[in-house]
Protein backbone atom coordinates (compact mmCIF):
# COMPACT_ATOMS: atom_id res chain seq x y z
CA UNK A 1 0.00 0.00 0.00
CA UNK A 2 1.56 3.23 -0.76
CA UNK A 3 1.42 5.46 2.03
CA UNK A 4 3.26 8.74 0.50
CA UNK A 5 2.62 10.02 -3.02
CA UNK A 6 4.01 13.15 -4.51
CA UNK A 7 2.52 14.94 -7.98
CA UNK A 8 4.46 17.69 -9.24
CA UNK A 9 5.74 19.06 -6.09
CA UNK A 10 7.46 22.73 -6.72
CA UNK A 11 8.99 25.03 -4.03
CA UNK A 12 10.82 28.39 -5.31
CA UNK A 13 12.83 30.23 -3.34
CA UNK A 14 12.68 33.50 -6.10
CA UNK A 15 14.92 32.23 -9.34
CA UNK A 16 16.38 29.19 -6.89
CA UNK A 17 14.34 25.77 -7.76
CA UNK A 18 14.76 24.00 -4.65
CA UNK A 19 11.95 21.03 -5.93
CA UNK A 20 11.36 21.36 -9.11
CA UNK A 21 8.02 19.33 -9.87
CA UNK A 22 8.74 16.45 -7.75
CA UNK A 23 6.81 13.16 -8.17
CA UNK A 24 7.33 9.42 -6.80
CA UNK A 25 5.51 7.46 -4.03
CA UNK A 26 6.75 5.29 -0.90
CA UNK A 27 5.18 1.81 -0.33
CA UNK A 28 4.40 1.27 3.30
CA UNK A 29 7.01 -0.39 5.38
CA UNK A 30 10.02 0.87 2.67
CA UNK A 31 12.91 2.09 3.43
CA UNK A 32 14.27 4.81 1.14
CA UNK A 33 17.17 6.33 0.67
CA UNK A 34 17.47 9.99 -0.35
CA UNK A 35 20.88 11.80 -1.87
CA UNK A 36 22.90 14.40 -4.10
CA UNK A 37 24.83 17.15 -4.10
CA UNK A 38 24.41 19.85 -1.41
CA UNK A 39 21.91 22.00 -2.42
CA UNK A 40 20.19 19.51 -4.71
CA UNK A 41 16.69 19.93 -2.41
CA UNK A 42 16.65 17.34 -0.52
CA UNK A 43 16.42 18.99 2.92
CA UNK A 44 13.51 21.17 0.74
CA UNK A 45 11.61 18.26 0.17
CA UNK A 46 11.65 17.34 3.22
CA UNK A 47 10.34 20.89 4.62
CA UNK A 48 7.95 20.62 2.01
CA UNK A 49 6.32 17.00 3.46
CA UNK A 50 6.26 18.31 6.63
CA UNK A 51 4.60 21.26 6.66
CA UNK A 52 7.19 23.45 7.66
CA UNK A 53 7.03 25.23 3.82
CA UNK A 54 3.60 25.34 1.39
CA UNK A 55 4.65 23.77 -1.94
CA UNK A 56 3.86 26.40 -4.59
CA UNK A 57 2.12 23.54 -6.54
CA UNK A 58 1.37 20.18 -6.68
CA UNK A 59 -0.14 17.21 -4.56
CA UNK A 60 1.03 15.61 -1.40
CA UNK A 61 -0.89 12.63 -0.47
CA UNK A 62 -0.29 10.56 3.40
CA UNK A 63 -2.39 7.65 3.75
CA UNK A 64 -4.31 8.51 0.36
CA UNK A 65 -5.18 11.94 2.32
CA UNK A 66 -4.03 14.85 0.83
CA UNK A 67 -1.84 16.90 3.37
CA UNK A 68 -0.22 19.51 1.33
CA UNK A 69 -0.60 23.04 2.55
CA UNK A 70 -1.46 21.58 6.97
CA UNK A 71 0.52 23.09 9.44
CA UNK A 72 3.24 21.09 10.57
CA UNK A 73 1.57 20.23 14.00
CA UNK A 74 -1.18 18.59 11.48
CA UNK A 75 1.14 16.98 9.51
CA UNK A 76 2.25 15.20 12.64
CA UNK A 77 -0.48 14.35 14.03
CA UNK A 78 -1.23 12.72 10.89
CA UNK A 79 2.03 10.58 11.70
CA UNK A 80 4.57 12.21 9.85
CA UNK A 81 7.92 12.95 12.59
CA UNK A 82 11.24 14.33 11.22
CA UNK A 83 14.06 15.08 12.18
CA UNK A 84 16.68 18.25 11.53
CA UNK A 85 19.80 17.63 9.67
CA UNK A 86 21.94 20.34 12.32
CA UNK A 87 20.41 18.97 15.32
CA UNK A 88 17.72 21.75 16.78
CA UNK A 89 17.26 19.98 20.08
CA UNK A 90 15.47 22.28 22.81
CA UNK A 91 18.46 23.63 24.86
CA UNK A 92 16.87 24.37 27.66
CA UNK A 93 16.29 20.83 28.61
CA UNK A 94 17.79 17.56 29.49
CA UNK A 95 17.96 14.89 27.12
CA UNK A 96 15.07 12.84 28.84
CA UNK A 97 13.21 16.13 28.82
CA UNK A 98 13.55 16.54 24.79
CA UNK A 99 12.28 13.15 24.36
CA UNK A 100 9.30 13.44 26.40
CA UNK A 101 7.81 16.46 24.10
CA UNK A 102 6.25 14.58 21.32
CA UNK A 103 3.92 11.98 22.83
CA UNK A 104 1.01 12.51 21.61
CA UNK A 105 -2.19 13.44 24.09
CA UNK A 106 0.24 14.18 26.99
CA UNK A 107 -3.18 15.02 29.83
CA UNK A 108 -0.57 17.42 31.54
CA UNK A 109 -0.31 19.59 28.50
CA UNK A 110 -3.55 21.06 29.66
CA UNK A 111 -2.42 24.19 31.99
CA UNK A 112 -5.41 23.59 34.42
CA UNK A 113 -4.91 19.73 34.42
CA UNK A 114 -1.08 20.57 35.31
CA UNK A 115 -2.05 21.62 37.88
CA UNK A 116 -3.34 18.07 39.32
CA UNK A 117 -0.37 15.45 39.30
CA UNK A 118 -2.78 12.66 40.03
CA UNK A 119 -4.49 13.19 36.57
CA UNK A 120 -1.37 13.05 34.61
CA UNK A 121 1.78 11.25 36.60
CA UNK A 122 1.14 7.80 35.91
CA UNK A 123 0.87 8.42 32.54
CA UNK A 124 4.06 10.93 32.40
CA UNK A 125 5.90 7.86 34.33
CA UNK A 126 5.00 5.53 31.75
CA UNK A 127 6.08 7.70 28.71
CA UNK A 128 9.25 8.92 30.92
CA UNK A 129 10.30 4.55 30.60
CA UNK A 130 9.54 4.44 27.04
CA UNK A 131 12.06 6.96 26.24
CA UNK A 132 14.86 6.03 28.71
CA UNK A 133 14.40 2.36 26.43
CA UNK A 134 14.73 4.21 23.49
CA UNK A 135 17.81 6.11 25.33
CA UNK A 136 19.87 3.03 26.62
CA UNK A 137 19.19 1.49 22.67
CA UNK A 138 20.97 4.89 21.53
CA UNK A 139 23.86 4.31 24.04
CA UNK A 140 22.31 7.61 25.47
CA UNK A 141 21.92 6.59 29.27
CA UNK A 142 25.17 8.16 30.51
CA UNK A 143 24.03 11.64 29.21
CA UNK A 144 20.01 11.16 30.14
CA UNK A 145 20.28 14.01 32.29
CA UNK A 146 22.49 16.07 30.78
CA UNK A 147 21.26 19.47 29.07
CA UNK A 148 20.51 18.83 25.38
CA UNK A 149 23.47 21.40 24.71
CA UNK A 150 25.97 19.35 27.16
CA UNK A 151 26.64 16.12 24.99
CA UNK A 152 28.48 15.44 21.53
CA UNK A 153 27.60 16.16 18.32
CA UNK A 154 27.13 12.63 17.33
CA UNK A 155 25.06 12.46 20.61
CA UNK A 156 22.76 15.34 19.08
CA UNK A 157 21.98 13.55 15.98
CA UNK A 158 21.50 10.33 18.24
CA UNK A 159 18.23 12.42 20.86
CA UNK A 160 17.12 14.02 17.40
CA UNK A 161 16.47 10.58 16.13
CA UNK A 162 15.14 9.80 19.62
CA UNK A 163 13.18 12.57 19.77
CA UNK A 164 11.17 11.61 16.37
CA UNK A 165 10.59 7.83 17.36
CA UNK A 166 8.95 9.51 20.55
CA UNK A 167 6.37 11.32 18.44
CA UNK A 168 4.91 7.42 17.25
CA UNK A 169 5.06 8.27 13.51
CA UNK A 170 3.91 5.75 10.65
CA UNK A 171 6.31 7.74 8.52
CA UNK A 172 9.97 8.88 9.72
CA UNK A 173 12.01 12.06 7.73
CA UNK A 174 15.30 11.02 8.83
CA UNK A 175 17.80 14.39 7.94
CA UNK A 176 21.15 12.83 7.93
CA UNK A 177 21.00 10.71 10.62
CA UNK A 178 24.22 9.58 10.93
CA UNK A 179 26.80 12.34 10.43
CA UNK A 180 29.18 13.06 12.78
CA UNK A 181 28.14 9.51 14.03
CA UNK A 182 30.93 7.37 14.60
CA UNK A 183 31.25 4.40 11.39
CA UNK A 184 30.38 1.84 14.37
CA UNK A 185 27.29 3.31 16.19
CA UNK A 186 26.34 4.74 12.11
CA UNK A 187 25.79 0.82 11.34
CA UNK A 188 24.65 0.28 14.56
CA UNK A 189 21.97 3.34 13.86
CA UNK A 190 21.44 1.84 10.30
CA UNK A 191 20.54 -1.53 11.98
CA UNK A 192 18.14 -0.44 14.64
CA UNK A 193 16.41 1.26 11.55
CA UNK A 194 15.63 -1.57 9.76
CA UNK A 195 14.70 -3.64 12.52
CA UNK A 196 12.07 -0.76 13.97
CA UNK A 197 10.63 -1.23 9.84
CA UNK A 198 10.36 -4.90 10.84
CA UNK A 199 9.04 -4.93 14.19
CA UNK A 200 6.80 -1.95 14.05
CA UNK A 201 6.29 -1.55 10.03
CA UNK A 202 7.49 1.73 9.83
CA UNK A 203 8.22 3.69 6.87
CA UNK A 204 11.29 5.53 6.65
CA UNK A 205 12.72 8.27 3.95
CA UNK A 206 16.62 8.75 4.85
CA UNK A 207 18.58 11.49 3.88
CA UNK A 208 22.30 10.41 3.64
CA UNK A 209 25.59 11.41 2.35
CA UNK A 210 27.46 8.29 4.23
CA UNK A 211 26.57 6.15 0.88
CA UNK A 212 28.77 3.21 2.34
CA UNK A 213 26.51 2.92 4.80
CA UNK A 214 22.94 3.76 3.38
CA UNK A 215 23.58 1.49 0.88
CA UNK A 216 24.19 -1.30 2.93
CA UNK A 217 20.71 -1.36 4.50
CA UNK A 218 18.01 0.72 2.05
CA UNK A 219 16.34 -1.28 -0.92
CA UNK A 220 15.49 1.80 -3.20
CA UNK A 221 17.30 5.38 -3.86
CA UNK A 222 15.94 8.45 -4.81
CA UNK A 223 18.82 10.69 -6.30
CA UNK A 224 17.58 14.53 -6.34
CA UNK A 225 19.61 16.77 -8.61
CA UNK A 226 18.74 20.55 -9.02
CA UNK A 227 15.47 20.16 -7.43
CA UNK A 228 14.51 16.65 -9.53
CA UNK A 229 14.67 13.32 -9.58
CA UNK A 230 17.45 12.54 -11.82
CA UNK A 231 17.71 8.38 -10.86
CA UNK A 232 15.07 6.39 -8.63
CA UNK A 233 16.00 2.67 -8.17
CA UNK A 234 17.83 -0.09 -5.90
CA UNK A 235 21.29 1.07 -4.96
CA UNK A 236 23.27 -1.19 -7.41
CA UNK A 237 21.28 0.17 -9.84
CA UNK A 238 21.78 3.78 -8.71
CA UNK A 239 25.16 3.65 -8.44
CA UNK A 240 25.80 2.83 -11.97
CA UNK A 241 23.51 5.66 -13.77
CA UNK A 242 25.34 7.83 -16.04
CA UNK A 243 23.31 10.81 -14.63
CA UNK A 244 24.01 10.25 -11.01
CA UNK A 245 27.53 9.52 -11.87
CA UNK A 246 27.92 13.09 -13.87
CA UNK A 247 25.68 15.17 -11.40
CA UNK A 248 28.32 13.67 -8.38
CA UNK A 249 31.65 14.72 -9.86
CA UNK A 250 29.99 17.42 -12.92
CA UNK A 251 30.02 16.53 -16.60
CA UNK B 1 11.42 59.70 69.32
CA UNK B 2 12.60 56.68 67.40
CA UNK B 3 11.45 55.66 64.19
CA UNK B 4 8.15 53.90 63.79
CA UNK B 5 8.90 51.17 61.78
CA UNK B 6 5.53 49.28 61.77
CA UNK B 7 4.75 51.39 58.49
CA UNK B 8 7.83 50.13 56.69
CA UNK B 9 7.26 46.91 57.33
CA UNK B 10 3.87 47.03 56.45
CA UNK B 11 4.58 48.63 52.88
CA UNK B 12 7.55 46.64 52.10
CA UNK B 13 5.56 43.41 52.88
CA UNK B 14 2.77 44.19 51.03
CA UNK B 15 5.09 45.40 47.84
CA UNK B 16 6.57 42.72 47.98
CA UNK B 17 3.72 40.37 47.45
CA UNK B 18 2.51 42.74 44.74
CA UNK B 19 5.11 42.59 42.98
CA UNK B 20 6.28 38.67 43.69
CA UNK B 21 2.86 37.72 41.51
CA UNK B 22 3.56 40.30 38.83
CA UNK B 23 7.62 39.27 38.85
CA UNK B 24 5.63 34.99 38.30
CA UNK B 25 3.40 36.03 35.73
CA UNK B 26 6.33 37.28 33.51
CA UNK B 27 8.30 34.60 34.29
CA UNK B 28 5.24 32.28 33.29
CA UNK B 29 4.97 34.09 30.03
CA UNK B 30 9.14 34.88 29.31
CA UNK B 31 10.96 32.77 31.81
CA UNK B 32 8.89 29.51 30.34
CA UNK B 33 7.53 30.39 27.65
CA UNK B 34 9.82 33.21 25.31
CA UNK B 35 7.16 35.50 25.13
CA UNK B 36 8.29 39.23 26.44
CA UNK B 37 4.89 40.66 27.86
CA UNK B 38 5.94 44.63 28.22
CA UNK B 39 2.72 45.45 28.68
CA UNK B 40 2.90 43.91 32.27
CA UNK B 41 1.91 47.12 33.48
CA UNK B 42 -1.46 47.43 31.22
CA UNK B 43 -2.87 43.98 32.71
CA UNK B 44 -2.01 45.46 36.53
CA UNK B 45 -3.81 48.48 35.90
CA UNK B 46 -6.70 46.02 34.77
CA UNK B 47 -7.03 44.64 37.65
CA UNK B 48 -6.53 47.96 39.78
CA UNK B 49 -9.08 49.44 37.38
CA UNK B 50 -11.89 47.08 38.76
CA UNK B 51 -11.24 46.77 41.55
CA UNK B 52 -11.63 50.79 42.32
CA UNK B 53 -14.43 51.43 39.86
CA UNK B 54 -16.35 48.07 40.69
CA UNK B 55 -16.17 49.01 44.55
CA UNK B 56 -16.52 52.48 44.22
CA UNK B 57 -19.85 52.21 42.30
CA UNK B 58 -20.99 49.31 44.71
CA UNK B 59 -20.27 51.28 47.96
CA UNK B 60 -21.98 54.14 46.66
CA UNK B 61 -25.07 52.09 45.74
CA UNK B 62 -25.32 50.47 49.40
CA UNK B 63 -25.11 54.51 51.27
CA UNK B 64 -28.18 54.97 49.12
CA UNK B 65 -26.48 58.54 48.38
CA UNK B 66 -27.67 60.06 45.11
CA UNK B 67 -26.70 63.17 43.24
CA UNK B 68 -23.02 63.14 44.74
CA UNK B 69 -20.37 63.06 42.01
CA UNK B 70 -18.65 59.57 42.04
CA UNK B 71 -15.51 61.35 41.93
CA UNK B 72 -15.88 63.79 44.91
CA UNK B 73 -14.44 64.08 48.14
CA UNK B 74 -17.49 64.09 49.45
CA UNK B 75 -18.04 60.41 47.76
CA UNK B 76 -14.69 59.30 48.95
CA UNK B 77 -15.55 59.71 52.63
CA UNK B 78 -19.18 58.18 52.13
CA UNK B 79 -17.55 55.26 50.59
CA UNK B 80 -15.22 55.18 53.70
CA UNK B 81 -17.92 55.14 55.90
CA UNK B 82 -19.98 52.57 54.47
CA UNK B 83 -16.85 49.74 54.50
CA UNK B 84 -16.49 51.15 58.24
CA UNK B 85 -20.28 50.07 59.13
CA UNK B 86 -20.53 46.81 56.98
CA UNK B 87 -17.75 44.70 57.17
CA UNK B 88 -18.72 41.44 55.32
CA UNK B 89 -19.87 44.43 52.56
CA UNK B 90 -16.10 45.32 52.19
CA UNK B 91 -15.15 42.14 52.43
CA UNK B 92 -17.01 40.56 49.97
CA UNK B 93 -16.38 43.84 47.42
CA UNK B 94 -12.59 42.66 47.69
CA UNK B 95 -13.66 39.21 46.86
CA UNK B 96 -15.59 39.72 43.83
CA UNK B 97 -13.02 42.00 43.01
CA UNK B 98 -10.57 39.50 43.02
CA UNK B 99 -12.69 36.72 41.14
CA UNK B 100 -13.97 39.95 38.27
CA UNK B 101 -9.92 41.29 37.68
CA UNK B 102 -9.13 37.89 36.95
CA UNK B 103 -11.29 37.25 34.81
CA UNK B 104 -11.09 40.66 32.83
CA UNK B 105 -7.58 40.33 32.77
CA UNK B 106 -7.53 36.54 31.34
CA UNK B 107 -9.89 37.93 28.92
CA UNK B 108 -7.88 41.31 27.73
CA UNK B 109 -4.77 38.53 27.83
CA UNK B 110 -7.16 36.67 24.99
CA UNK B 111 -7.72 39.98 23.09
CA UNK B 112 -4.08 41.41 23.29
CA UNK B 113 -2.63 37.68 22.04
CA UNK B 114 -4.69 37.58 18.96
CA UNK B 115 -2.92 39.84 16.87
CA UNK B 116 0.01 39.80 19.02
CA UNK B 117 0.96 36.22 18.69
CA UNK B 118 1.40 36.32 15.10
CA UNK B 119 4.28 38.99 15.80
CA UNK B 120 7.66 37.26 17.98
CA UNK B 121 10.35 38.49 19.90
CA UNK B 122 11.32 41.98 19.86
CA UNK B 123 8.26 42.68 17.73
CA UNK B 124 5.66 41.40 20.11
CA UNK B 125 7.36 43.30 23.07
CA UNK B 126 6.92 46.30 21.52
CA UNK B 127 3.50 46.24 20.69
CA UNK B 128 2.28 44.54 24.02
CA UNK B 129 3.95 47.82 25.64
CA UNK B 130 1.95 50.21 23.48
CA UNK B 131 -1.13 48.51 24.77
CA UNK B 132 0.12 49.44 27.96
CA UNK B 133 0.52 53.09 27.29
CA UNK B 134 -2.52 53.22 25.23
CA UNK B 135 -4.46 51.93 28.41
CA UNK B 136 -3.26 54.27 30.35
CA UNK B 137 -3.87 57.14 28.03
CA UNK B 138 -7.15 55.87 27.63
CA UNK B 139 -7.69 55.68 31.97
CA UNK B 140 -6.69 58.88 32.23
CA UNK B 141 -8.98 60.37 29.36
CA UNK B 142 -12.12 58.72 30.03
CA UNK B 143 -13.29 60.11 33.47
CA UNK B 144 -15.91 57.44 34.05
CA UNK B 145 -13.56 54.93 34.57
CA UNK B 146 -11.00 56.11 37.68
CA UNK B 147 -11.44 59.55 37.56
CA UNK B 148 -9.02 60.83 34.88
CA UNK B 149 -6.28 62.67 36.08
CA UNK B 150 -7.47 62.91 39.00
CA UNK B 151 -7.58 59.50 40.13
CA UNK B 152 -10.59 57.55 41.78
CA UNK B 153 -10.06 57.74 45.49
CA UNK B 154 -12.36 56.39 48.63
CA UNK B 155 -11.48 52.43 47.55
CA UNK B 156 -11.48 51.59 51.45
CA UNK B 157 -9.12 48.93 52.94
CA UNK B 158 -11.11 45.77 52.98
CA UNK B 159 -10.23 45.40 56.57
CA UNK B 160 -10.76 49.90 57.66
CA UNK B 161 -13.23 48.33 59.94
CA UNK B 162 -11.09 46.93 62.11
CA UNK B 163 -10.61 51.18 63.61
CA UNK B 164 -6.77 51.20 63.71
CA UNK B 165 -5.55 52.04 60.20
CA UNK B 166 -2.07 50.89 61.60
CA UNK B 167 -3.57 47.56 62.07
CA UNK B 168 -5.78 47.27 59.24
CA UNK B 169 -2.39 48.02 57.08
CA UNK B 170 -0.78 45.65 58.66
CA UNK B 171 -3.26 42.87 58.50
CA UNK B 172 -3.81 43.78 54.84
CA UNK B 173 -0.29 42.98 53.99
CA UNK B 174 -0.29 39.89 55.49
CA UNK B 175 -3.22 38.79 53.57
CA UNK B 176 -1.55 40.09 50.50
CA UNK B 177 2.07 37.96 51.08
CA UNK B 178 -0.47 34.79 51.65
CA UNK B 179 -2.01 35.48 48.21
CA UNK B 180 1.23 35.89 46.74
CA UNK B 181 2.64 32.35 48.43
CA UNK B 182 -0.22 31.04 47.26
CA UNK B 183 0.52 32.27 43.57
CA UNK B 184 3.83 31.11 43.85
CA UNK B 185 2.71 27.11 45.17
CA UNK B 186 0.24 27.01 42.25
CA UNK B 187 2.95 28.62 39.77
CA UNK B 188 5.34 26.55 40.66
CA UNK B 189 2.73 23.01 40.44
CA UNK B 190 2.07 24.83 36.82
CA UNK B 191 5.17 24.78 35.28
CA UNK B 192 6.62 21.40 37.05
CA UNK B 193 4.38 19.70 34.62
CA UNK B 194 4.40 18.43 31.17
CA UNK B 195 2.68 21.81 30.72
CA UNK B 196 5.81 23.89 31.93
CA UNK B 197 7.58 21.20 29.45
CA UNK B 198 5.39 22.30 26.85
CA UNK B 199 6.22 26.51 27.21
CA UNK B 200 10.04 25.90 27.38
CA UNK B 201 10.22 23.94 24.04
CA UNK B 202 8.29 26.74 22.45
CA UNK B 203 10.69 29.46 24.03
CA UNK B 204 13.86 27.26 22.74
CA UNK B 205 12.31 26.58 19.59
CA UNK B 206 9.06 27.40 18.03
CA UNK B 207 9.49 25.64 15.43
CA UNK B 208 10.52 22.43 16.08
CA UNK B 209 7.71 22.08 18.86
CA UNK B 210 5.38 22.44 16.07
CA UNK B 211 6.62 19.88 13.68
CA UNK B 212 6.64 17.54 16.39
CA UNK B 213 2.49 18.51 17.10
CA UNK B 214 2.10 21.64 19.28
CA UNK B 215 -0.18 23.98 18.59
CA UNK B 216 2.19 26.51 19.62
CA UNK B 217 -0.24 30.26 19.24
CA UNK B 218 -2.48 28.39 21.25
CA UNK B 219 0.11 27.81 23.85
CA UNK B 220 1.50 30.81 23.99
CA UNK B 221 -1.85 33.01 23.60
CA UNK B 222 -2.50 30.29 27.33
CA UNK B 223 0.76 31.56 28.94
CA UNK B 224 -0.58 35.20 28.02
CA UNK B 225 -3.77 34.51 29.36
CA UNK B 226 -2.85 33.21 32.79
CA UNK B 227 -0.27 35.98 32.93
CA UNK B 228 -2.69 38.45 32.57
CA UNK B 229 -5.16 37.07 34.98
CA UNK B 230 -2.35 36.99 37.90
CA UNK B 231 -1.18 40.69 36.97
CA UNK B 232 -4.75 41.70 37.14
CA UNK B 233 -5.02 40.39 40.55
CA UNK B 234 -1.41 41.96 41.95
CA UNK B 235 -3.58 45.19 40.42
CA UNK B 236 -6.53 44.82 43.00
CA UNK B 237 -4.11 43.93 45.66
CA UNK B 238 -2.40 47.62 44.98
CA UNK B 239 -5.75 49.51 44.41
CA UNK B 240 -7.07 48.27 48.24
CA UNK B 241 -3.95 48.87 49.56
CA UNK B 242 -3.44 52.75 48.62
CA UNK B 243 -6.82 52.81 48.62
CA UNK B 244 -6.82 55.31 45.74
CA UNK B 245 -6.48 54.51 41.60
CA UNK B 246 -4.53 56.49 39.62
CA UNK B 247 -4.38 56.02 35.60
CA UNK B 248 -0.50 58.06 35.70
CA UNK B 249 0.78 54.80 38.12
CA UNK B 250 0.82 52.44 35.13
CA UNK B 251 3.63 53.74 33.56
CA UNK B 252 5.85 51.51 31.77
CA UNK B 253 8.74 51.39 34.31
CA UNK B 254 6.98 49.30 36.65
CA UNK B 255 6.96 46.58 33.45
CA UNK B 256 10.49 47.09 33.88
CA UNK B 257 10.90 46.98 37.87
CA UNK B 258 9.35 43.11 37.32
CA UNK B 259 11.31 42.51 34.17
CA UNK B 260 14.65 43.16 36.29
CA UNK B 261 13.41 41.21 39.22
CA UNK B 262 13.03 38.09 37.06
CA UNK B 263 16.26 38.78 35.14
CA UNK B 264 17.82 39.28 38.24
CA UNK B 265 16.10 36.37 39.81
CA UNK B 266 17.02 33.97 36.64
CA UNK B 267 14.72 32.83 34.30
CA UNK B 268 12.25 29.71 34.25
CA UNK B 269 13.07 29.61 37.89
CA UNK B 270 10.39 30.96 40.13
CA UNK B 271 12.58 30.65 43.40
CA UNK B 272 15.15 32.81 41.70
CA UNK B 273 12.02 35.53 41.00
CA UNK B 274 11.61 35.18 45.03
CA UNK B 275 14.68 36.35 45.49
CA UNK B 276 14.79 38.84 42.46
CA UNK B 277 11.21 40.14 43.74
CA UNK B 278 12.30 40.99 47.11
CA UNK B 279 16.00 42.89 45.71
CA UNK B 280 13.84 45.05 43.61
CA UNK B 281 10.53 46.07 45.77
CA UNK B 282 13.58 47.16 48.33
CA UNK B 283 15.02 49.21 45.72
CA UNK B 284 11.85 50.18 44.57
CA UNK B 285 10.54 51.19 48.26
CA UNK B 286 13.79 52.64 49.02
CA UNK B 287 13.69 55.53 46.32
CA UNK B 288 10.41 56.73 47.31
CA UNK B 289 11.00 60.23 48.97
CA UNK B 290 7.34 59.16 51.44
CA UNK B 291 9.57 56.01 52.36
CA UNK B 292 12.60 57.99 53.26
CA UNK B 293 10.86 60.27 55.47
CA UNK B 294 9.43 57.90 57.70
CA UNK B 295 12.91 56.81 58.02
CA UNK B 296 14.11 60.47 58.94
CA UNK B 297 16.41 60.39 55.57
CA UNK B 298 15.96 63.77 53.26
CA UNK B 299 17.66 64.25 50.06
CA UNK B 300 17.98 66.99 48.44
CA UNK B 301 17.29 65.66 45.37
CA UNK B 302 14.04 63.96 43.78
CA UNK B 303 14.97 60.02 44.64
CA UNK B 304 12.60 58.71 42.62
CA UNK B 305 14.59 59.27 39.20
CA UNK B 306 17.45 57.09 41.27
CA UNK B 307 15.13 53.81 40.72
CA UNK B 308 14.67 54.80 36.81
CA UNK B 309 19.06 54.86 36.57
CA UNK B 310 19.36 51.45 38.97
CA UNK B 311 17.34 49.59 37.19
CA UNK B 312 18.90 50.58 34.11
CA UNK B 313 22.21 50.34 35.72
CA UNK B 314 21.13 46.56 37.29
CA UNK B 315 19.83 45.38 33.50
CA UNK B 316 22.80 46.08 32.07
CA UNK B 317 25.27 44.46 34.52
CA UNK B 318 23.14 41.16 34.89
CA UNK B 319 23.51 40.38 31.27
CA UNK B 320 27.16 41.45 31.32
CA UNK B 321 27.90 39.44 34.49
CA UNK B 322 25.01 37.18 34.92
CA UNK B 323 23.22 36.45 32.07
CA UNK B 324 21.98 33.56 33.67
CA UNK B 325 20.48 35.43 36.59
CA UNK B 326 21.43 34.91 40.75
CA UNK B 327 20.14 31.23 40.55
CA UNK B 328 19.98 29.29 36.98
CA UNK B 329 17.70 26.96 35.62
CA UNK B 330 16.97 23.70 36.56
CA UNK B 331 15.26 20.75 35.36
CA UNK B 332 11.42 20.77 35.76
CA UNK B 333 10.73 18.45 38.61
CA UNK B 334 8.10 15.76 36.79
CA UNK B 335 7.62 12.23 37.06
CA UNK B 336 10.13 12.12 34.28
CA UNK B 337 13.20 13.16 35.46
CA UNK B 338 12.18 11.18 38.90
CA UNK B 339 12.39 7.84 36.25
CA UNK B 340 15.26 9.24 34.83
CA UNK B 341 17.58 9.73 38.05
CA UNK B 342 16.11 5.94 39.38
CA UNK B 343 18.37 4.72 36.99
CA UNK B 344 22.00 4.42 37.70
Amino acid sequence: MEILKLEGVRKYFGGVRAVDGVSFSVEEGALLGIIGPNGSGKTTLFNVISGVYKPDSGKIYFMGERIDGLEPHEVFKKGIVRSFQNPRLFLGMTVIENLMIPPRGQIGENPVKALFRGLWARQERSLAKKALEIIRAHQLTQVRLNWSGEVSGGQMKLIEISRALMGEPKLLLLDEPTAGVAPKLAREIFERIVKLRDELGLTFMIIEHRLDVLFDYVERVLVMHQGKIICDGPPDYVVKDERVVDAYLGE
Amino acid sequence: MGVDILPLVTSIVTFYGIYLILALSFNIEYGFAGQPNFGKVFFYSIGAYVAGNFTANMLMRASGVTGVDFCSDLAAEVRFKVAMSKPWLIIALFLLSLLIAAAVGGVFGYLTSYPALRLSGDFLAIVLLAFGEIGRVFARNYTPLVCGVYGLSGVPNPLVWIGDPRMARLAYSAIVLAIAFGMYLLTERLVNSPYGRLLKSIRDDELVSSVMGKVTPRVKGSALIIGSSMAAVAGVLYAFYVQTVVADDFIPIVTFVVVTMVMLGGVANNKGTLLGAMVMTLMDRLTRASFLRILGISVGFDISYVRYIVTGLLIILILMVKPEGLISEKPLKTPAIEEAEKLS
